[in-house]
């Protein structure tokens, strides 16, 4: 019975795997990517300045008062003001505020660029029409060429189906701590079982982290009937009514500095990002101090994290946000997902930990074809026509995606600035080098398909440094002697990418030269 | 004898297909019940409103949904995992129903 229970559960694993693998290595790919979102829109819009080029900061306070100065002139009608001050955790505007002072109004939403060191007002930098790395994240989440909320479904089916394959693929796994020391390399399936289990193993947390939080980050998507009949059943009114109309905000009497203080001294030097001043009827006016947005864990709105003063006393007055504990849950377990709150080793933790998952579902997938191919040597057996697909498929899709990432950036850099649609055709290019690549795969004898396309996703990734160098001044020979780490960090880990993808073809290139050199005859045995 | 063997495959395709659905279908809505079903008593205990209650049990309901959608595809035939995720979901909808008529008076 024992048995039988592990072979139920190695027959659901591979089948929930193998159903959803494609899927998921796109999602992974692209969602690690997305740790990075802000540096490679800084690295496709290389219009932007240097962080050695941009004037040093003049004190918070002052920053704040001149943004207040700023709005008190240009949006005297507003209900509500909003500073944002220059903060390098800042991931809104596409990390456009980690470097301005950005003043804004609403209900227009409307929104002014001043400079960081004197106040004055900046026209945003002339950049070229890209999605920079905020397309990953939304790749990663709806997918493309379909509908966003029909993504959004798709990507939670393959997540939920990614943790019951997790699961049963630990229990699968008769011997899994003695098995996470155990590689042995060049012994065809068995190799590839040893390279599925460590990278499975290694981050196993993380994947149970990174796809729970996933499928909760889109809750009321994927589970809405739970919510719909407490909220008939009890009150009906999801959210808390503001009810109070909102006066036109006028600059507060009280001067900024001594709450920036107090506010400091809970918040933590140099950890204000935002800055709110509003008025509602039947109560005094109020400046509401906080972090960056999106950078705690949780990202909750409570008297810890978001700090109210009486505008015109300047006299702290209690946070009028409490979160209740499943918000707080919730915003703490989208927190974990995104990550924001990372600093810059955690988020490179995260990063290779995605990689891994890449990692995890390219040898699954190719150790599903190497199982059924040896199964069938050894039986003597025709191979399927489902297992030549897969065989075939899974060269284009896994080899010739990160070609179809380069690919992005090489448009990136090679579109005309002026080209109409031009933030579309990035995307476009992304997905015609893949998809000709897959049919390029199909047309190659297969073991020359890997070879060619890992060289070419080599090439691809090596080469955009030297493209970069040849189309901007934004390159390594500058950036790194500038010391802006993002943008040269950009181009080194394209680098670092290219030499692994060089080192994978070269050692299949090698294994399988050897294997016809010694006139080995079984027949396109993948190992 | 041959085909013997294609009904037997047949039967074997239908009660995977089977499975695939009492695991996607039925297990969704034993899930959805049953996250309805736990909030109430943790609403009362913690304290706190049952729409913050209802949240948290969603989370956990993700994870709840994994070994369900195992032992559908574990036990001995589609039927036995149809009748009793029915049961079961039966069950748990119909508490959800009295208690929240109860608690809404």
């Amino acid at each position: 019975m024992k048995s039988h229970f592990r072979q139920s559960m190695v027959w659901l694993h591979t089948w929930a795997s193998i159903l959803t693998g494609w899927l998921l290595f796109f999602v992974f790919v692209t969602g690690s990517a997305a740790y990075f979102d802000n540096e490679i829109t800084r690295w496709m819009e290389p219009e932007r300045p240097l962080k050695s080029a941009l004037a040093p900061l003049a004190p918070v306070a002052t920053q704040a008062e001149w943004g207040l100065d700023f709005l008190a002139v240009q949006a005297s009608e507003a209900s509500k003001w909003e500073i944002k001050l220059p903060h390098a955790r800042n991931q809104q505007d596409n990390g456009a505020s980690r470097d301005y002072l950005v003043a804004r109004a609403f209900p227009s939403g409307h929104r002014w660029l001043l400079t960081p060191a004197n106040g004055h007002e900046v026209l945003p930098p002339d950049v070229r029409q890209t999605q920079g790395g905020d397309a990953f994240e939304e790749l990663h989440h709806q997918l493309h060429y379909l509908d966003a909320t029909a993504g959004i479904y798709l990507v939670g089916i393959a997540a939920i189906l990614a943790l019951v394959s997790l699961v049963t693929g630990v229990i699968a796994h008769k011997k899994i701590f003695k098995d996470f020391f155990t590689f042995r390399p060049g012994k065809g399936q068995r190799s590839w079982l040893d390279a599925h289990n460590v990278t499975g193993v290694m981050a196993l947390p993380f994947f149970v982290m990174i796809l729970w939080t996933g499928l909760v980050y889109f809750n009321y998507h994927y589970l809405p009937v739970p919510s719909k009949t407490m909220n008939a059943a009890v009150n009906g009114r999801p959210l808390p009514q503001f009810d109070a109309a909102a006066l036109p905000v006028v600059r507060p009497r009280a001067p900024l500095a001594p709450m920036i203080e107090q506010a400091e001294a809970v918040l933590g030097a140099g950890q204000i990002g935002q800055i709110w001043v509003e008025h509602r009827a039947g109560e005094p006016p109020v400046v509401d101090i906080s972090r960056p947005w999106g950078t705690e864990l949780p990202r909750t709105k409570n008297a810890q994290t978001f700090i109210r003063f009486n505008a015109l006393t300047g006299e702290r007055l209690p946070s009028p946000y409490s979160e209740g504990p499943g918000r707080t849950m919730l915003l703490a377990l989208v927190a974990l997902h995104e990550a924001w709150y990372a600093n810059d080793p955690l988020r490179w933790l995260y990063f290779l930990s995605g990689l891994l998952g890449c990692f995890m579902i390219a040898t699954g997938m190719v150790l599903w074809v190497v199982k059924r191919r040896e199964r069938h040597a050894r039986e003597g057996s025709a191979a399927s026509g489902g297992l030549r697909f897969v065989a075939r498929l899974n060269v284009g899709v896994l080899a010739g995606l990160p070609t179809g990432m380069a690919a992005y950036f090489w448009a990136n850099r090679l579109l005309p600035v002026t080209m109409p649609g031009r933030a579309d055709w990035e995307l476009h290019c992304l997905f015609a080098a893949w998809g000709w690549l897959a049919l390029y795969a199909i047309a190659r004898p297969e073991r020359r398909a890997w070879v060619e396309l890992l060289a070419l996703a080599a090439l691809a990734f090596g080469l955009l440094p030297l493209l970069n160098a040849l189309t901007t001044d934004k390159h390594l020979g500058v950036t790194l002697p500038a010391g802006d780490g993002g943008l040269a960090g950009v181009d080194l880990t394209m680098l670092a990418l290219a030499a692994l993808f060089a080192a994978m073809a070269f050692t299949l290139w090698r294994k399988w030269r050897q294997a016809g050199q010694a006139k080995d005859s079984v027949q396109e045995r993948m190992a | 004898m041959r085909k013997q063997a294609f009904t037997n495959d047949a039967r074997y395709r239908l009660g995977v297909a089977s499975r695939v659905l009492a695991a996607a279908i039925g297990g969704y809505a034993l899930m959805s019940a049953l996250a309805v079903l736990l909030a109430l008593p943790l609403s009362w205990c913690w304290p706190m409103p049952r729409g913050q209650a209802v949240l948290m049990t969603t989370y956990v309901g993700f994870l709840a949904y994994v070994p369900v959608v195992l032992w559908v595809f574990h036990t001995r035939s589609a039927a036995r995992a149809w009748g009793w995720l029915l049961l079961w979901t039966a069950l748990a909808a119909l508490a959800c129903w009295a208690l929240l008529q109860g608690g809404a008076a």
